[in-house]
Parts: C-alpha cells; sequence; structure tokens
C-alpha cells in the first residue's frame, strides 16, 4: 500500500515526465493512469489494484467522518522541498470529472454532477450541493498554488476556473480531463468498427481522427475544432491522449470485448521510430532505428538480440532509448518485429512499422545538433524538416511542389526506393492544401499545416534536456506566418511586462532577457495566440552528466579517456 | 501600404479560377502581392454569365502596380483569360456593389527565417583555422571556462553542436576555429573526439597529478567540471585557478592536497555525493607507457575508400599544399571533392603509396607521419634543468602523444622560436616519446 506522500510524489513524476521546459501540463488522472504511475511503487499490486489504494490513500488522508478536511496538509501547502503536498486530493477530483458525462458523450457535461462523482470517489454519502467539509474555494486555492508551482517550474498551468458563480471552482478538475471515458469509447469503437490501420504514427492518427470527427463525442468534437482554445493550446496534450487509447487498441487483441475497461494499458511492444545522422566525410547518411519509452517501462531492463549482438536499451532522454542498429532498405519497406528480452516488465516485441513516409524533425532539445529524428511531433511552419518517401510518392510531392504548397532543397536517394527529401518547407495554409486531391492522402493530411503561424527560438546556448537557455545567451525570437505581423510580449515571472513590440514574420528579433528565470511569451495575431515559456538558467545549475565508458567512442583509443587511462 | 481590389470581368467558374489563380500566385511568388481574391457569390448562377471577380492586392497606392510584379503580374492575367479594365476598387465600394455576397480566399504564403547553416568542415583540419588566437578579444576568454561548463553538461554532441556553442559563446565567428579550440581541450584531457569527428564526448573528470618539488600532492582537474565541483574546489582544499598560456582554453584548477590519501578521500567524498572524479596518477606518463609506436599508431588509424576520380588533390609539399593530378608519392593530401552537388568538407588524408591505402587522422598527425615516412629527421630538444621539451612548429606530434606531453602540467604550450614549448616533462617520459615517434632527443644539459 502506498502513502499519500507517496502517491504525491508519484504522480508529480508521472504528470512531468517527458515534458520539456514550457510544455502545457494537464493533471489528467484516470483509472487507468493510476494503474500505470502504481507500478513505480516497489511493491506488488495490491489485490484490488492501484486505482482502490489510491482512493483508500485519499480518504484516509482527506475524509473526516462524513466530511472533507483538508487541514492535515494545507498548512504549508509545500513540503521542505518546495513541492506540492496536496496533489492526490487535487487528482482525486479530476478522477471525478473524468467520470461525467453520459457514454453517448452528446449530452453537454453538468458541472452540477461534478460533487455526485466526487462523493463517490471520496467514499462518502450524496449529498446536495458542495460535499460537506470542501469550503468554497479551499480547492480553488489548491488548484492555484499548482499552476503557480508549475510556473516556477517552467511549466505552463492549463487548470482553469469557471465564470463566477456556482461552479466556478468545479471547473478546475473539469478542465483538466482532456479525454473522458464516453470519449476514449468513442475513439475505440470508431478504430474498432473504421477497421483502422495499425501502423499510425501519432501525427497522422490524429489528421484521421479530425478526419471523422462527427463520429465521436460532443465534447472530442470541440476540442478538435481547429479554432478551438483547447486545440490551439493544448494540441500535444489531445494528441498524446488520444495515441495512448490508439495504441492500447492496436495491442488488443479482442478490441470489442475490451472497449470501456481501464484496467493498466501495459504495453507489450515498443514502437520504433527513426534517427538520422550524417557523416560528411564518408559521404553517407545513416538512419538507425529510435525506440520510443513507454511511460511504464523507464526503469524497466530490455535487451534485444539482433545479427547474434544483444543490445541493451539504455534511456537517451525522458520518452526515448538511445538510437539502435542501422537500418537496411529491405527493414524500411517491409517493417520489422523482434522480440525483446525483459524480465522486470510486460514488453515482447520492438515494432517497427512498415510505411509510405517518414517525417523527421531536427532534435527539439538540441537543434543545432543537426540530429533528425522522428519525434512524432508533426511538421511545424517555419521549420525545416527531411521527408524520408518511397518512390510511389514522387508524383504526388511533385504536384505539391508544382502546387507552390511544399518546397524542397534536394531530393537524395538513400535507400532502394525511397528517395529522401532534404530541407523541405511548408510553404502555403492549411486552406490551400484542402482542394488538391493526391494518391496518398495520408500525405497530405500530415504536411498540412495545423496552426497559421509559429513561434521559433533561434540561438542562444541551449542547457541540456531542454531545460532553457544560458543567463547572457538567451535566444532570438522568429516568427513564422502567412500574416505579416503579430504582437509579441514578453513578461517576467512577476507578469512585469519586459518586451512589448510587433514582430514582422520572417524577421528575426532580439528580446532583453534580465536575471534567470521564467519569462512568458505571448504571440497574438487575429485574435488567436499563442504562449511560450522560456526559462533563463544561472551557470551554477548546470550539473555534470558523467559517461559510462561503453558510452566513449568504442573504436581504437588505447584505453585512453581523457587523462584517464583504462587498465 | 494600401489594400485594394482589381476587378476584372470573365465568364470562368470562380471556383475553378480560384484554384488556377492560388498556383499561378505560388508559382510566381506574387503572394506579397496578391493576397486574396473575391467575387460575387451571383456569379454561382448560370444565368447570369460575365461577372465581376476580384484580385486583392496590397501596393503603396491604389492603381499602382510595383515595377518588380509588374511582368509576372500581366503573365497570371493572361492564363487565366483575362484582361485588366483598370477597374481598381478598395473593398468599401465592392461591399456596396455586391452587397455581403463576397467569399474571399487567401493566397497567403510562409514567411519564415531561413537560418544560416554551417558548412560540414572537418573538425581535425587546422590547415584554414589560424594557429593564433589574436582575433580572440581579451575579455571573452573567460567563456572558455563556461564552453567547459557547458560540455560537461551535455556530456556528449555533435560536431555540428560544438561549433554552434562556440559560435554562440562569441569565440569562434566562422565555426572554422571551433577546430583548433577542440584540439586544445583534447590535450588538456576535457573532451574526445570521435575517430570521425562526427561527436565529442567529455571526458571523466579527474585529478592528474603533477610534481610539485615538494612532499605535498599537487594535481589538476582535468575532464568534465561543474560551478558546484569548482566550489567545492576552493572551499574545503588549496586551489588556484590560472589562465592557460594565451587564454584560449579553460583556465587550469591546479589543487595541493597534503597527501595523497587527502586527495583520494576528497574523489571519494564527491564520487559518493555528485558524480565520479577519478584519480588519474601521472597521467602524462601513463599516457606515453600505454600509446603504440608510430608504426602501430599508424595501423590503427582508420583507413577512408576513396575513389580517386571525385576528388582534386593537393600534396603538402614545404609547409603548403600544391596541386597535383592524381596521388603518386606517400604523403599528406588535401582532398576537394569535384562534385558541388552537396556539401562535402575537405579532407586531409595520409597516403600510403605503396599499399594505396588512405589513412584519417587529426592534422598535425598525418603531417608528422608524412614527413617521417618522407624521411625528415624530427629533432626535438629537451631540457632536463627546466625540464622543458621544444617541437619544431612544423613538426607537432600526433594529438594523443601531445596530450601526453600538455597532461604533465596541466598547461598547452607556449610559442618561442618556431616551437612549441612543453613544461614540467620528465627525461623519462621525454625518452619514453620519442623513442616511440622515431625522434631524435636532443638534450641541453646545463642551459
Amino acid at each position: 500500500m502506498a502513502t499519500f506522500p507517496q502517491w504525491n510524489e508519484a504522480i508529480i513524476n508521472f504528470t512531468l515526465s517527458g515534458l520539456s521546459i514550457g510544455s502545457r501540463v494537464f493533471l489528467s488522472i484516470d483509472d487507468a493512469s493510476l494503474e500505470i504511475i502504481g507500478l513505480s511503487f516497489s511493491e506488488n499490486r495490491p489485490e484490488n489494484g492501484w486505482l482502490e489504494d489510491f482512493k483508500r490513500s485519499v480518504r484516509h488522508k482527506c475524509v473526516f467522518g462524513d466530511e472533507i478536511n483538508l487541514a492535515r496538509f494545507t498548512y504549508p501547502l509545500r513540503d521542505s522541498k518546495n513541492c506540492p503536498r496536496y496533489i492526490p486530493f487535487l487528482s482525486a477530483m479530476v478522477l471525478a470529472a473524468h467520470n461525467m458525462g453520459d457514454d453517448s458523450g452528446e449530452k453537454p457535461i453538468d458541472p452540477r454532477a461534478f460533487f455526485t462523482h466526487f462523493n463517490v470517489v471520496m467514499g462518502l454519502p450524496d449529498q446536495q450541493g458542495r460535499t460537506k467539509g470542501l469550503t468554497t474555494g479551499e480547492d480553488g486555492k489548491l488548484w492555484e498554488d499548482w499552476n503557480q508551482w508549475l510556473r516556477t517550474q517552467g511549466f505552463l498551468p492549463t487548470a482553469i476556473p469557471g465564470d463566477p458563480g456556482a461552479y466556478r471552482y468545479t471547473r478546475y478538475p473539469i478542465s483538466q480531463t482532456v479525454l473522458r471515458q464516453s470519449d476514449r469509447n468513442s475513439l475505440w469503437r470508431r478504430f474498432t468498427d473504421g477497421s483502422w490501420k495499425k501502423n499510425y504514427d501519432e501525427v497522422l492518427l490524429m489528421q484521421r481522427i479530425r478526419k471523422d470527427a462527427q463520429h465521436f463525442t460532443r465534447h472530442l468534437r470541440d476540442i478538435l475544432q481547429p479554432d478551438s482554445d483547447m486545440w490551439l493550446r493544448s494540441y500535444e496534450a489531445i494528441s498524446r491522449a488520444c495515441y495512448e487509447v490508439y495504441e492500447d487498441w492496436r495491442e488488443t487483441d479482442d478490441p470489442a470485448s475490451r472497449m470501456g475497461q481501464s484496467t493498466a494499458r501495459v504495453r507489450t511492444s515498443l514502437d520504433i521510430r527513426l534517427y538520422r545522422t550524417e557523416d560528411y566525410f564518408s559521404d553517407t547518411t545513416e538512419y538507425r532505428l529510435f525506440p520510443r519509452q513507454p511511460r511504464q517501462a523507464a526503469s524497466s531492463t530490455i535487451s534485444v538480440l539482433h545479427q547474434r549482438h544483444n543490445y541493451t536499451l539504455s534511456e537517451d532522454r525522458p520518452g526515448w532509448y538511445m538510437p539502435l542498429w542501422s537500418i537496411d532498405a529491405e527493414q524500411l519497406t517491409n517493417g520489422l518485429k523482434l522480440p525483446l528480452i525483459s524480465p522486470n516488465s510486460q514488453l515482447q516485441h520492438l515494432f517497427f512499422p512498415a510505411r509510405d513516409f517518414w517525417v523527421l524533425t531536427l532534435d527539439p532539445q538540441i537543434p543545432e545538433s543537426g540530429v533528425y529524428a522522428s519525434w512524432d511531433k508533426g511538421v511545424e511552419i517555419g521549420s525545416p524538416f527531411i521527408l524520408l518517401a518511397r518512390e510511389e510518392l514522387r508524383t504526388d510531392l511533385i504536384k505539391l511542389k508544382n502546387e507552390g504548397l511544399l518546397e524542397w532543397e534536394s531530393i537524395n536517394s538513400i535507400f532502394d526506393g525511397w528517395n529522401e527529401y532534404r530541407g523541405v518547407t511548408v510553404q502555403a495554409e492549411a486552406q490551400a492544401w484542402a482542394s488538391i486531391t493526391l494518391e496518398n492522402d495520408a500525405l497530405r493530411l500530415t504536411l498540412q499545416p495545423r496552426t497559421n503561424f509559429s513561434l521559433a527560438f533561434t540561438g542562444g546556448l541551449r542547457a541540456p534536456r531542454g531545460s532553457g537557455w544560458l543567463v547572457g545567451f538567451g535566444p532570438q525570437v522568429s516568427l513564422a506566418s502567412f500574416v505579416t505581423e503579430a504582437e509579441l510580449s514578453v513578461y517576467a515571472e512577476d507578469e512585469q511586462i519586459v518586451f512589448f513590440d510587433s514582430i514582422e514574420a520572417g524577421k528575426t528579433i532580439q528580446i532583453p532577457w534580465g536575471s534567470p528565470g521564467n519569462y512568458k511569451v505571448v504571440v497574438t495575431q487575429n485574435g488567436h495566440s499563442d504562449e511560450r515559456v522560456v526559462r533563463i538558467l544561472n551557470w551554477s545549475e548546470l550539473d555534470v552528466r558523467p559517461l559510462d565508458t561503453d558510452q566513449y567512442p568504442s573504436d581504437n583509443t588505447f584505453g585512453i579517456y581523457g587523462a584517464v587511462v583504462k587498465d | 501600404m494600401e489594400r485594394w481590389y482589381i476587378g476584372l470581368r470573365t465568364r470562368s467558374s470562380p471556383v475553378e479560377l480560384t484554384d488556377r489563380l492560388g498556383k499561378l500566385v505560388r508559382q510566381y511568388g506574387l503572394s506579397d502581392f496578391i493576397t486574396r481574391a473575391c467575387y460575387e457569390r451571383r456569379s454561382g448562377h448560370k444565368r447570369i454569365g460575365e461577372y465581376y471577380y476580384f484580385m486583392g492586392v496590397v501596393s503603396d497606392e491604389k492603381g499602382c502596380i510595383p515595377d518588380e510584379k509588374y511582368q509576372s503580374f500581366y503573365s497570371v492575367l493572361k492564363q487565366l483569360g483575362v484582361h485588366d479594365s483598370q477597374i481598381y476598387v478598395y473593398y468599401d465600394e465592392i461591399q456596396t456593389m455586391a452587397s455581403k455576397e463576397i467569399e474571399a480566399f487567401s493566397f497567403r504564403q510562409i514567411k519564415m527565417v531561413h537560418l544560416k547553416r554551417y558548412a560540414p568542415n572537418d573538425p581535425f583540419d587546422f590547415s584554414i583555422s589560424a594557429e593564433d588566437s589574436t582575433h580572440i578579444a581579451e575579455d571573452t576568454k573567460p567563456v572558455f571556462n563556461q564552453l567547459l561548463l557547458c560540455l560537461s553538461a551535455y556530456g556528449r554532441g555533435t560536431w555540428q553542436q560544438f561549433r554552434a556553442i562556440c559560435v554562440e559563446l562569441g569565440i569562434d565567428s566562422t565555426g572554422a576555429y571551433a577546430r583548433r579550440i577542440s584540439r586544445n581541450l583534447r590535450s588538456l584531457g576535457h573532451i574526445e573526439l570521435s575517430r570521425d569527428g562526427q561527436n565529442w564526448f567529455a571526458a571523466p573528470s579527474c585529478l592528474v597529478q603533477i610534481d610539485g618539488g615538494d612532499h605535498q600532492y599537487h594535481a589538476f582537474l582535468a575532464g568534465q567540471r561543474s560551478t558546484r565541483l569548482l566550489e567545492m574546489l576552493q572551499r574545503e582544499t588549496h586551489a588556484i585557478i590560472s589562465a592557460q598560456p594565451y587564454g584560449n582554453a579553460p583556465e587550469r584548477v591546479l589543487i595541493t592536497f597534503p597527501d595523497e590519501s587527502a586527495a583520494l578521500a576528497f574523489a571519494d567524498d564527491y564520487s559518493r555525493q555528485h558524480h565520479p572524479i577519478y584519480s588519474a596518477g601521472y597521467a602524462g606518463l601513463k599516457i606515453a607507457s600505454v600509446l603504440p609506436s608510430l608504426d602501430e599508431w599508424e595501423t590503427a588509424l582508420p583507413i577512408l575508400s576513396i575513389v580517386k576520380g571525385n576528388y582534386h588533390f593537393e600534396k603538402w609539399v614545404d609547409s603548403g599544399f600544391k596541386s597535383m593530378p592524381l596521388p603518386q608519392d606517400s604523403g599528406m593530401y588535401r582532398l576537394t571533392h569535384v562534385s558541388e552537388r552537396f556539401e562535402h568538407p575537405q579532407l586531409t588524408l595520409y597516403y600510403d603509396a605503396d599499399t594505396g591505402i588512405w589513412r584519417r587522422a587529426d592534422w598535425y598527425g598525418i603531417r608528422f607521419l608524412a614527413l617521417r615516412r618522407t624521411g625528415s629527421s624530427c629533432d626535438v630538444h629537451y631540457d632536463p634543468v627546466q625540464h622543458e621539451l621544444a617541437v619544431s612548429h612544423d613538426q607537432r606530434w600526433p594529438d594523443l602523444y601531445e596530450r601526453s606531453l600538455v597532461l604533465a602540467s596541466g598547461q598547452l604550450p607556449v610559442f618561442r622560436n618556431n616551437h612549441a614549448i612543453y613544461s614540467n616533462i620528465s627525461a623519462s617520459q621525454a625518452h619514453l616519446l620519442t623513442g616511440k615517434l622515431g625522434a631524435n632527443l636532443i638534450e641541453h644539459k646545463g642551459t
């Protein structure tokens, strides 16, 4: 059984895992995610599951008699490391919100139903209105503290209150449920009924889902609207949540019978993407297999046998393992499924899908490295990318180029039957893409722009792991857009404005970044805005990243590593 | 700038016309002039026949078609089969005429920053980058410390990233001097480069022992470092931080412990709490011991297969490269790819005429090998009193052999009278290294 502080720490870790500084954070806790979080505890799953253990822990801490009592952790709200102490309680609220709505998903969510679901989670009898003991605004203070803490960590909070009135505070947990159970069910049903293919990447999946939006719940339809606030601000969270449902569906042998179940989504396969490097001297381009790390497998020992060589998977960064061996034309064309050896996880095989094309973008954490990989982030307007496509797609691509929708710098043949298009940029906005018909519609869906403008941070000295920029070496800002201008505002942590001016698309501007801290960058164009965080770090915040000797070059160095001679 | 419309009479389908116009705008690069279009919705009615189609443009004033757009614009009209009847109107005027029944389209194209890319270069090639560092301003030199902090935090990365960091720190405006910076960092035991030069690796933190002439334990810090480590060394030990001879590398951190056990205790304690710090002992001497002879070193160098027809060849002769049709003799060659289609960096390689094999190594290493193989004698001067070793500027050693010399003191060489002077070199180390390289060691006793 896990304690309240253990759940607290584990939920925070789960929520922030794999997120870069500046990401929007959803405390999107549901039955299934609790089961995954439970896997991080160094003890066996309780007989009635981690969900029940979570409820027991929250009830034990927050319920006194028939009432909520938050006194045991609200003073102070933070622990000795300045971390929030109340996250399981907020998670219980989100869990309740997650269960709201009817299965058809057609009726709008009734905020009055929130406390009915919340009382069930907390094991309290049904009551009229707000749960006894939870004074009005008491939960709001916790949400605001969570938002404040996220900002100090360099993330963008997403929990928002409702309009003033009786349901102002229940809007906070409801705003955190990206997908509710009914939304998941409608996705699952569509995947099954429509016999969807099992080789989509995240970007293509989202485009397919948007295309079939009429089949989904009202909530899902609303958030898939390209001009909806949720879509514009939280695309990544929506995409990640939908892809998790898809992965779960893809791995299930009998999808029809499993619909609606919310047990732990334990993965049995590791998805493989592509990692590309260039050797300018031998004039070769290398594509290596790049395994994606499922959230529950972070601490698992995994190895794979390939051509009599045993490869042990080690973490490159949260969410990704180090690249494996070089791929050949046969593997690229036909895909790959190899058995995994993992004594402490359910993982059974590596899965590299056979696809018609791959989009590779620069390493988001170290773009200056020149490393491209398929990070599943999709195409950002204004950022050149590499497209690896089968020869059969050449006609479609030439068509896109002739129509002025796409541009590229060069074409190379790396593998038989495949072409590599380098320096590819999207040239025209989504409206211009809508009327074009291609043989391969997935190509259009993947490449057409999702937004009309995009902010880019270039130059400066980036700290490792996407944690920000070093003081004195902040980034420049540029705007890629179909409209000439936008307004740019930069705010310091105390909300003081440090920069405000119009920004011209295609131009780079310097920002007077000040002392270390988090800066909010807001760009506004035609009533739409996008928000980013730039974190400026002190040099003292850099720590050493030691390497194991097997991470150094394996070629003949006579046992010399810097000044160390290995015996 | 004014936004105005050009009215065009046409019988074509408005949807089809808009599609064609959008395509032509993109083809002729007119998206900053023709930005949108609209037409009378009643044109959808079959009986209407001719109708007004409005092309929305942006220019300095209504009716003015910029000279640089003029030809393209009229080519577009021609291809659309419409004529400019000089009906120039503002949007308000169309609204009045066509009520609200206007369908609007946009032909906007992306405006974006085209980022500068570094042309690929060879990290080992010093023939282009200047030998001295006089272009580095005095006040930028502390950034070499920041460079090492940054590399230590990343742990490893690509050569392109290394160049980008140097450029951002303001110590290399072109990306060319980064090669020499990396050589200095390697000599000091701070980083390693992969043999193809494509990736760098921060070397492990370690204490390198040096002779201090007394009973205390003297060591300098090599490899990865952080602000925390530096602060702890300054707080808990006797640490002296001093600049490198020309300031173009991270400062030397010289630490004095009462004895070896105190040094080991510090390293153990720090390793337990933070990251490992190794005790490297007399690293200069150790490296000198494990390094092979020049013959064995040559054999261990990576081999490149070169298609001779793809390159122009220049051979290193008398301190400069001279063009030649094809490589005939053994020596150091610079290879430039004939194709300009892709970015090919120049290669500097050693060619063994007997075997026809091309080998790759650091620039000085290849030059030294070429000199030895072409019969040049390599004299090295040693002063056993000052413990200094002088290597001719034209005969600098392969990087690992030079590292052995630098790690004897933790200081880069100084340059005097066309020689690189290495300090704190023991006689045994001098003999060991010159023996392996087949160089003549000339001792200057009593000077």
